[in-house]
């Protein structure tokens, strides 16, 4: 992977959040750190996908959020086209940055003001950032529709969000997300509240328009099948850490880390005449408050050694396109 | 005699729109001990069908007809002090978000205690006794009994639940979305478990859900819900292998598989229809790619394609070449909505 060519590159970064029992001191001394995101490294080659993987509160969405800016980090270097926008708090520079990395939500049912028609709802990016007339910022919109298949664009556009559909809802999060032309995109769990014959739909535009508009994307997701269908990348987080990552089908044909084992094992074959193998790990994920030294994964791995408990495993190299984070499986 | 006997089951909604067909004539048999998974999008009418059975209904839905028969006796027409006293101990319901369905402010006992007092006619002590034995099986500590329900993980919650459910070993039981909210890995412990338990003690389960993949491992039977109506049904591998309606079909190609990577997704254009005014003919005429005449004008019955499997098409005769149509691309894409 050539350096020059990644548009997202992020070293070490963490964000940290700091808890307090006490709900009437907020600084009493015996504060305890929650460490969401703990020093994750990767890089995004311009044009790829990144599908970030794991269970509910492993901080994917705290990385997109960093990714984003809408979080502060804790630490690391976060670099957008080469660029170090860390600590960037230049007025004209983030406002050029949100333009260039959008966000798409999760829920499109509360995504749009409910109060605003479709075609208000793609105006107030524009109205922002863009500097043409209003003939022009409305051809825009209606190009835009076209472009998410909302056709006939000015049947749409005229609708509220209670008389749309939440397929057509997601087309129109989209659309908004699409219409200031930017170069990076996080896409937020994005099909998880649609049901399965509409989601094809939309995963289809997504994949179509990031190519034809040449987007580096980031899809953060629960859902393995999902992101082997529309990532070239995959890093699988647990607990505030990447502990496997690389290229997609390398990593879900041939998991080293236990856990990734573990996640793909889980996902249920939809053959009812072959069994699902037992998922092999115990317990469940621990707080993740004064985590122990050593290896994040130990207490529930089946095949952890000595050295997990004490020395904690960084990410190597397998391969070209493979890197794990696990003592037992590196070599 | 099969344990439960649904037929041509009717529960529509009073909508200031005017009434909704949400379950439209269903009928479907489950044995002792059998499992049948009701498939289905959101809207479809699964979750208001099997409501309507345990007759726990929204104020402004009513059973507009049919009947239940659970161990040989209609239901329908039970009054709601018989339905109560069948209740927990003959049916049981696992709701939908069931992790929310504990109270926050009783400790985790207090739930077993209501249900094996009240209705079990058990004494505290051997109450006690009991909520620790279901909570062995279902693998959780019962040292916990008496932590409340934000000290548990949403994995414990589902099988406190799921326990709950079994505590005083009913014939049947009712899961809707059992393991939706839960992460992958917890899912498929607490499915695992679930089964193993059910074979055990031999209940019989009707699982909700809309996760295809979720049943094909936990049921042997599985009928496909589509607008209030059942459109296929038959045994998991009748309808995962050899489907036989369109709509299944459609919804095989919508599915990402973790395993075939090379499948490309194909999604039904369209939406489902307002029950309120439900088309003519069969209900999925207006997104199906192979509706002839006969399916805008005449509703479709369920015909037996192979022993025990039923779909309610017109077309059943040239299913084969439906089959093959079904996995192209562009016989989805052409469909004129």
């Amino acid at each position: 992977m050539d350096n020059s060519q990644s548009l997202i590159e992020v070293k070490d970064l963490k964000k940290y959040f700091t808890i307090s029992h006490n709900l009437f001191r907020q600084s009493s001394k015996k504060s305890n750190v929650l460490k969401a995101v703990d020093s994750v490294n990767f890089k995004i080659v311009r044009g790829n996908s990144l599908g970030l993987a794991g269970e509910s509160g492993c901080g994917k969405t705290t990385t997109g959020k960093m990714l984003l800016k809408l979080y502060e980090s804790n630490g690391g270097q976060y670099f957008f086209n080469h660029q170090d926008i860390t600590n960037l708090c230049n007025k004209v520079k983030i406002k050029k940055f949100r333009k260039e990395a959008q966000l798409i939500f999760q829920n499109p049912f509360e995504a749009i003001n409910p109060r605003f028609t479709v075609k208000r709802a793609l105006m107030e990016p524009l109205l922002i950032y863009h500097e043409g007339n209003r003939k022009e910022k409305e051809d825009l919109v209606e190009y835009m529709l076209k472009k998410v298949n909302l056709i006939p664009s000015e049947y749409y556009s005229e609708k509220y969000p209670h008389q749309l559909s939440g397929g057509q809802l997601q087309r129109v999060v989209i659309a908004r997300a699409l219409i200031t032309n930017p170069i990076f995109l996080v896409a937020d769990e994005p099909v998880s509240m649609l049901d399965v014959s509409i989601r094809a739909g939309v995963l289809n535009l997504m994949k179509k328009i990031s190519e034809e508009m040449k987007l580096t994307t980031l899809y953060i997701s629960h859902d393995l099948s999902l992101i082997r269908y529309m990532c070239h990348e995959i890093a699988i987080m647990y607990l505030g850490k990447i502990v496997e990552m690389g290229q997609t089908d390398e990593v879900i044909e041939n998991p080293r880390h236990p856990y990734t084992q573990a996640l793909i094992a889980a996902v249920p074959i939809l053959d009812p005449e072959v069994k699902n193998e037992e998922v092999k790990i115990k317990n469940y994920v621990p707080s993740p408050i004064d985590l122990p030294p050593g290896c994040i994964f130990q207490d529930r791995c089946h095949i952890a050694t000595d050295i997990c408990f004490n020395a904690e495993p960084k990410l190597k190299k397998i391969n070209k396109n493979h890197q794990v984070a696990c003592h037992v499986n590196q070599k | 005699m099969p344990l439960l006997e649904i037929e041509d089951f009717k529960v529509y909604y009073r909508t200031s729109e005017g009434i909704t067909q949400a379950v439209d004539g269903i009928s479907f048999l489950l044995g002792e001990g059998q499992s049948l998974g009701l498939v289905g999008e959101s809207g479809c009418g699964k979750t208001t069908a099997v409501r309507g059975i345990i007759r726990v209904l929204d104020k402004n839905a009513f059973i507009a007809g049919g009947k239940v028969i659970f161990n040989g006796e209609d239901i329908v027409g039970f009054s709601e002090d018989r339905m109560r006293s069948i209740r927990w101990k003959d049916l049981s319901l696992i709701p939908q978000a069931a992790m929310d369905s504990l109270n926050p402010v009783y400790p985790v006992v207090d739930a077993f205690n209501e249900i094996l007092l009240l209705k079990g006619g058990m004494n505290l002590n051997s109450a006690e006794k009991r909520a620790k034995e279901l909570f062995l099986m279902m693998g959780l500590d019962p040292k916990r009994l008496h932590h409340y329900p934000h000290e548990f993980s949403g994995g414990m919650k589902q099988r406190a639940v799921i326990a709950l459910a079994l505590a005083l070993n009913p014939k049947l039981i009712i899961a809707d979305e059992p393991v939706t909210a839960l992460d992958v890995i917890v899912q498929s412990q607490v499915l695992m478990e679930f089964k193993k338990l059910r074979e055990k003690l031999k209940v019989a389960l009707i699982m909700i859900t809309h996760d295809i993949s979720v049943v094909a491992q936990t049921c042997n039977v599985i009928a496909v819900m589509y607008a209030g109506k059942i459109v296929e049904k038959g045994t998991s591998i009748d309808i995962l292998k050899n489907a036989a309606h369109p709509y299944t079909l459609g919804l095989e190609n919508a599915f990402p598989n973790l395993r075939n990577p090379n499948k490309s997704l194909i999604a039904i254009e369209g939406s489902p229809p307002n029950l309120v005014n439900p088309p003519k003919g069969c209900r999925f005429a207006p997104r199906c790619p192979f509706k002839i005449q006969d399916c805008q004008q005449k509703e479709p019955v369920l015909k037996e394609v192979s022993a025990g499997h039923y779909s309610a098409c017109f077309r059943l005769n040239e299913i084969e070449e439906i089959r093959k149509k079904a996995r192209e691309v562009k016989t989805w894409t052409t469909v004129n909505l």
